[in-house]
């Protein structure tokens, strides 16, 4: 058995164990039986066509909401933000995480095999029956300094928010499109920055960006493909 | 030997260009045919992708060939005369079967109804399964195939239930009048809150719909991706009583008060 505490590369081994999250692989004949735990009602189990696995690789994920296809996280803010005319602010907010699980083949391959969440996901519509969108939600507490973290369960998001309009504008609310989220970790700890323009009273673009100081960081294997004509910015249009 | 004589080099040459040009377009045509049929793969059924690929390539082959019969000078009146009283006679035995033609490329351009979704046409309810040429197929909820005439499906009232990305999901709950509905809302909200599905926002309602004579009706009112709707539809009302009872909450009985006058 083997205890896992951060994001990483680890030797095979048929039982990983960790507070909150346990794998088991077992071989069988030409294949490998994979099953995850994470509590008595969420167990997992698939078989992986593989010969051999050398290593397995944990790292933090985006947001996905397991059961559910959407690539929007709606982050409400538990006490709204009230931006003064030409003015800026930068602060923290915590954000659920998912964990993608790899495995490292004996032709050094890596393969992702599992992505869950140690978080149970709710869904919010933001805009029209329509055509909204279905986020995963989110409540956190805008902060100016770094809030604490669940580790391997939540991430910290690093806020620009900008109002270069001419009128005061209250927010209680983001969507983010996480499929351009870029997710730095170290050890069991894990953060992103996205940076905000508000266009008016009911409108705003979104936007992930590289977050600073993160040297000793490493980056997290985007899940989603880069979609190259698809612009990285999100126009929140159903009001902020 | 007068029509051999006739064939000049020049004459073959032109030919020769008329097939060429014929070829090219046609290899065009077969492309233009197969991104079509690409992109609208989700939107038409597989026979009726591969009738409109046969028909816009035989109009193109028609097409081609009287244009290089008037080329070549040969009178095409007669034919045009001729094509204008078939067409007619055509029109009137096929008006319904024209209307409905018409009513069904319509209905491809405006997509009131997609391939999979749940619909009701009328008095019909089920899955679309094809949108033809001259018909709809729907596959009815109990599993019949149904045959609309596109006409009809064009002039109906059509219910997409699939068309909108979120649904509504209404319960009716009676509770006795001496439980206390503000638990009872308590209970409900916290069992809705833990349930993924249902969505956060908008929020989730729950209150006293009427005062009725054995209890007190609540409604419910949450919201759900229509694609989990069914699922979380006839998931939650079990569990909505179950945790009902746990907390000392119960469904009445119907109850009448009888009064005897001495």
């Amino acid at each position: 058995m083997l205890d896992i505490n951060k994001y990483d590369f680890f030797p095979f081994n048929p039982i990983y164990r960790s507070d909150s999250f346990e794998f088991f692989f077992k071989k069988i004949d030409s294949f490998f039986l994979y099953q995850r735990k994470v509590s008595e009602l969420d167990f997992y189990s698939q078989i992986i066509s593989v010969q051999d696995i050398t290593k397995i690789y944990l790292q933090p994920s985006e947001p996905f909401a397991e059961g559910f296809d959407t690539r929007f996280l709606l982050l409400k803010f538990t006490e709204p933000l009230l931006l003064l005319p030409d003015s800026s602010l930068e602060g923290y907010v915590d954000f659920p995480i998912s964990l993608s699980l790899f495995i490292i083949d004996n032709q050094n391959k890596i393969h992702h095999i599992n992505t869950f969440s140690l978080l149970k996901p709710k869904l919010a519509l933001y805009g029209n029956p329509h055509n909204g969108k279905i986020c995963r939600f989110w409540e956190s507490s805008f902060s100016s300094s770094i809030p604490n973290e669940k580790p391997f369960a939540t991430g910290v998001l690093q806020l620009y928010i900008n109002n270069p309009t001419s009128s005061k504008i209250i927010i209680t609310r983001l969507v983010l499109d996480f499929s351009f989220m870029e997710l730095y970790f170290k050890f069991n700890s894990c953060k992103t920055s996205a940076r905000v323009k508000i266009v008016s009273d009911k409108f705003a673009e979104t936007e992930f960006i590289t977050p600073r100081d993160i040297e000793g960081y490493s980056k997290s294997i985007d899940l989603i493909p880069t979609r190259i004509l698809t612009s990285s910015k999100f126009l929140m249009e159903f009001g902020l | 030997m007068k029509f051999w004589h006739s064939i000049t080099l020049s004459k073959l040459i032109e030919i020769a260009v008329i097939v060429f040009i014929f070829f090219v377009l046609f290899i065009i045509i077969k492309i233009i045919i197969r991104r079509f049929r690409i992109i609208l793969r989700d939107k038409l059924s597989k026979n009726t992708l591969t009738i409109l690929s046969k028909l816009i390539t035989y109009g193109f082959i028609l097409l081609y060939l009287l244009l290089v019969l008037t080329y070549f000078g040969i009178n095409l009146s007669g034919l045009v005369v001729a094509g204008g009283f078939l067409s007619i006679i055509i029109g009137l035995a096929t008006q319904k079967v024209l209307g409905n033609m018409i009513a069904g490329v319509f209905l491809i351009i405006e997509r009131p109804i997609k391939l999979g979704q749940s619909v009701t046409i009328g008095d019909v309810s089920g899955i679309v399964e094809e949108v033809r040429f001259l018909s709809t197929i729907i596959r009815s909820l109990e599993g019949q195939f149904v045959r609309i005439p596109n006409e009809q499906v064009f002039n109906a009232i059509i219910i997409n239930l699939a068309e909108n990305v979120v649904r509504r999901i209404d319960y009716l709950v009676d509770i006795r009048y001496s439980d206390d509905f503000f638990k009872a809302k308590e209970v409900i909200l916290k069992l809705l809150a833990e349930e993924p599905f249902v969505l956060k926002i908008p929020e989730p309602e729950v209150f006293v719909e009427e005062f009725a004579s054995s209890s007190v009706r609540v409604r419910i009112r949450f919201w759900s991706p229509t694609e989990k709707w069914y699922e979380v539809k006839a998931k939650l009302l079990p569990y909505i009583r179950k945790s009902l009872e746990e907390n000392g909450i119960e469904i009445p009985f119907p109850q009448m008060e009888i009064k005897v006058k001495n």
